[in-house]
């Protein structure tokens, strides 16, 4: 995207995005035994698309893949970093009994991130009956994964990503010459977990706002992302 | 596809509507009847739907579509011809299908569908029902069902439904919620609820 188009694009953002990420946690650090608690960092659920002229977005496969690896790589050194005690997460095999449950845990990780930004980030949008708790939980299916890898809590991540095709850039190009009409380009957004392997609870929770900032289809970029997804993560 | 257009604008502006808390106890639906609810839940209405849930319609929702009247669509928003602009109508145009329309003589069996047909096209995934059996609504000899789908969140999704014509009038209560949790969570509470309806007029 030019620099211009980008300039004007995070104007219009200014309003919807304010500070990059949003948190919730219900505990400020892991309680700690005789061991450090150890969090099993679950595989990104990451795609990236382009965001044609028409408005319409299309998955690509290749920048998905080359995202992937570079938040794998970034959350990584973030926990590196902050010497948290971590295991990635391993897929056992398709046929095995407990894949099934593993393979819906990150999807319904997905849609529970999605329900808190609805109804709990936004006051006025509080679901009545939770009495302002939070009070979110993926259930005890979690439990399958605290036996898979020996692992206190999940690290779950989620984010979706566009760009602006040659197409979309030249139609944001004319918009603004034209008077300046806005025409949205890319969005990156996101949303990450920590959850409780006994209980499925949602510990910890932070959510990066729509932004048309960042690019996942370099590392060094990636790398800002995950910083701003993971900011004050309790270990 | 002005159709699902207006359909999902029915919904986004759905989406706006704050939920206003049901406190545990006896809930009544204006000239329908009314349910006793062992817990908490959050309401809102939806066209002519009575929707409540605990953590958000995506995660867990029950619904009340009460007295659907013959003719008609489970909700006003699936009512394709109605929704269609009266200015292609004009130009000749008809809509590119036909709404699926409850009527008083339809047996249980293509209640059923009406209500997958339906399902699938909200939830833009198939809906698959199975199970249907007789079942008791409000005093009334009704049946039931269950039914799942994948969403297109990639989430599976498990239901019951306990519905009964009364007076050539559909009146379907159903719950659904995430297979991997939220459905089995309050389905205890979603069956006592079902069960405890009361048409108007019974008390």
């Amino acid at each position: 995207m030019c620099r211009w188009c980008r300039l004007v694009a995070a104007f219009l953002l200014a309003g919807l995005a304010g500070c990059a990420t949003q948190s919730y946690r219900t505990i400020d650090a892991l309680p700690r035994g005789a061991a450090a608690p150890r969090i099993l960092v679950m595989p990104p659920d990451i795609e990236l698309s382009e965001l044609t002229a028409g408005g319409s977005v299309e998955m690509n496969a290749e920048w998905t893949r080359a995202a992937e690896r570079h938040l794998k790589t970034a959350i990584r050194e973030h926990l590196q970093r902050i010497q948290a005690s971590f295991v990635e997460y391993r897929a056992p095999a398709d046929d095995a009994p407990e894949a099934e449950i593993l393979d819906q845990l990150q999807p319904l990780h997905a849609t529970v991130g999605q329900s808190i930004l609805a109804f709990h980030f936004e006051p006025q949008k509080r679901l009545p009956s939770k009495k302002d708790k939070f009070d979110w939980s993926l259930g005890p299916a979690v439990t399958h994964l605290a036996g898979h890898a020996d692992a206190d809590y999940a690290l779950f991540v989620w984010v979706r990503d566009s760009y602006s095709s040659p197409a979309r850039v030249a139609l944001q190009f004319v918009a603004a010459m034209a008077g300046g009409i806005p025409v949205g380009g890319g969005v990156q957004t996101g949303l990450c977990s920590l959850v409780d392997l006994k209980t499925g609870q949602v510990v910890w929770f932070n959510a990066l706002k729509p932004r048309e900032e960042g690019d996942m289809r370099e590392l060094e970029a990636t790398r800002r992302t995950t910083a701003f997804l993971l900011d004050r993560m309790p270990k | 596809m002005i159709r699902l257009v207006s359909l999902l604008l029915l919904l986004l502006a759905a989406g706006c509507t704050p939920y206003r808390l049901i406190p545990a106890g006896k809930v009544e639906f204006t000239d329908h009847g009314s349910v006793e609810t062992p817990i908490d839940w959050n309401w809102r209405p939806i066209d002519t739907v009575h929707t409540w849930t605990l953590d958000g319609p995506n995660l867990q929702e029950m619904l009340f579509h009460l007295g659907i009247e013959d003719g008609k669509t489970l909700m006003n928003a699936l009512d394709v011809e109605s929704g269609f602009n009266p200015l292609l109508v004009w130009f000749g145009k008809v809509p590119d299908e036909v709404s699926f329309r409850f009527h008083k003589r339809m047996t249980e069996h293509e209640i059923m569908d009406l209500f997958t047909a339906s399902m699938s096209k909200i939830t833009e995934s198939p809906v698959v029902a199975s199970g249907l059996m007789p079942a008791d609504l409000g005093g009334h000899q009704g049946f039931r069902f269950d039914y799942a789908f994948v969403g297109k969140d990639e989430v599976r999704r498990r239901g019951f439904a306990v519905g009964a014509v009364v007076k050539d009038k559909l009146y379907l209560i159903h719950y659904v919620g995430t297979a991997l949790y939220h459905y089995d969570r309050n389905r205890a509470d979603a069956e006592r609820v079902a069960a405890s309806f009361v048409f108007a007029g019974k008390d």
